[in-house]
């Protein structure tokens, strides 16, 4: 087998023809600068990664394919390099970042080799487009961070089972033996005194009920029991059953449902939990009076939504509401919308929240046509 | 008889006395494995079980009764139910489930055919 070097070929123009082919054919991007640091040779694939033909940039200095951040460095590479021969990049590969002609910036593995044709000093050097690899390389990251929070969610899961098991069982127990305190008490007839620290317990142990379940709820799978929903008795039921707490609180609750918003496949014990929490949300937001409506139409691209708008004060800037634990009530416990936006998407669908002008928020549940399968 | 199964003293005694305050008479014990035979429980009416009972669930105590009770109705009380388990509940006519905390009245309203017979 002959080595194929330039000596094998008789005539000079001979090995000038093969150095330009194997220029020209590299996967990998070549670019020849001189002492100067100015481009002499800019091969096929170099114009390929960086958008620029042979003619835009030879004579020009390398730094045009540079952002700014590398070009200092450069310089002082270059001028390191004549004064004292320290080698920093040559003969070594590194990662650098590329400038493209459009100023899009590229990953590249670069390899700097010095070239001396008699007096004349030269670098090569060598691109590779690192672009693919990068992608390659962040879509295995992103997939591993996924993996390792999903891992986090489900350990945080077990330990809430964990806890809402080992507080639930004594709170049982508490629960029980207060309420039969309670129960004696009242038999007996007792004096205030005595009744008042015994409700008091019962109380308590009511609002840690409450919580517990809560978190139960967000803590659990949610599984929909899917069926076709009358949308117009739907609300109509919703503000029926809050009329009562509205009305004592001054404030209006009116219902629109557009007549082609007829029907619904949804969890209905679900949704009317979400429903219920937004409007007893908004009858607390109202301070006084106040009005609520609720709107049900179809919209093209969400499905149904339903919408629950008030006249209170409107979501404060820079509190995500429907994030778990964040709560705007002085009493809440941040679980409620949490969960609603977990019902909402465990349907396929969601729920937003925009602000009114003058003052207000509407909250909008939307749910894609045909519900989503078990 | 209302048979109570519960490992949670203070949840098993407070449960039945607040049922012996409303006249039942209450067979309690803390686990399954100190129940006498099952086919010998005079005037069983009901039975209130844990979900967690050690070695064996309260579901399958359910199977169990209903053996030899098919008509038995079982309450299990459990402090984190699952959604399998609420899939596996549902699937049995006489069984029904509640989420500890569990309050007294919650249970009682789940006893209504204990009404008439209690003395």
């Amino acid at each position: 087998m002959t080595t194929l070097t330039p000596d094998n070929f008789v005539s000079t123009s001979e090995q000038a023809a093969l150095l330009r082919a194997i220029l020209d054919s590299a996967v990998d991007g070549m670019i020849v600068i001189d002492a100067s640091a100015n481009i002499e040779s800019f091969n096929p694939a170099a114009s390929r990664i960086f958008g620029y033909s042979p003619e835009e940039v030879v004579g020009k200095n390398v730094k045009i394919l540079m952002p700014s951040s590398y070009r200092d460095e450069h310089d002082g590479y270059i001028d390191r390099y004549r004064r004292t021969g320290e080698k920093r990049i040559i003969g070594i590969g590194r990662e650098v970042v590329g400038l493209r002609k459009d100023g899009s910036l590229v990953p590249l593995d670069l390899a700097v080799s010095e070239v001396n044709v008699g007096e004349a000093r030269r670098f090569l050097g060598i691109l590779r487009d690192l672009t693919q690899r990068k992608r390659a390389e962040d879509a295995l990251r992103e997939a591993r961070a996924a993996s390792q929070q999903r891992d986090r969610l489900a350990d945080i899961g077990a330990i809430a089972a964990k806890i809402i098991h080992d507080i639930g069982n004594p709170l049982a127990g508490i629960t029980m033996q207060s309420e039969l305190l309670m129960r004696r008490l009242n038999r007996e007839k007792a004096g205030e005194s005595t009744l008042g620290p015994a409700q008091r317990i019962i109380s308590a142990c009511q609002r840690l009920s409450g919580l517990i379940r809560e978190f139960m709820d967000f803590a659990r799978e949610q599984r929909l029991n899917l069926r076709e929903i009358d949308v117009s008795r739907f609300c109509d039921e919703a503000a029926a059953f809050w009329a009562p707490l509205a009305t004592r609180s001054g404030v209006k609750l009116t219902v629109e449902v557009a007549p082609d918003a007829a029907v619904v496949t949804a969890d209905a014990d679900k949704l009317r939990r979400v429903l219920d929490n937004l409007i007893r949300n908004a009858v607390e937001a109202i301070d006084g009076h106040g009005q609520i409506l609720i709107r049900a139409y179809p919209d093209d691209s969400r499905g149904l939504c339903i919408s629950v708008a008030d006249t209170g004060p409107g979501i404060k800037k820079g509190v995500e509401i429907f994030r778990l634990f964040e709560t705007t009530k002085p009493s809440g416990t941040g679980l409620g919308l949490a969960v609603c936006k977990q019902i909402m998407e465990a349907h396929g669908g969601g729920i937003t929240v925009a602000d009114l002008v003058p003052h207000g928020a509407e909250f909008t549940l939307s749910i894609p046509k045909g519900g989503r399968p078990n | 008889m209302v048979l109570l199964v519960d490992d949670d003293e203070d949840f098993r005694v407070g449960l039945a006395e607040a049922l012996r305050d409303d006249g039942f008479v209450v067979g309690d014990f803390a686990a399954s494995g100190s129940l006498p035979p099952l086919d010998h429980m005079p005037k069983l009416q009901c039975a209130i079980t844990d979900y967690h009972l050690g070695n064996e669930t309260g579901l399958a105590l359910a199977d169990r009764l209903h053996e030899h009770y098919p008509q038995l109705p079982v309450v299990i009380v459990t402090a984190f139910s699952s959604r399998d388990l609420e899939e596996a509940v549902a699937t049995r006519v006489h069984v029904k489930l509640l989420s500890k905390p569990v309050h007294y009245d919650q249970l009682r309203s789940l006893l209504p055919r204990l009404r008439a017979h209690h003395t």
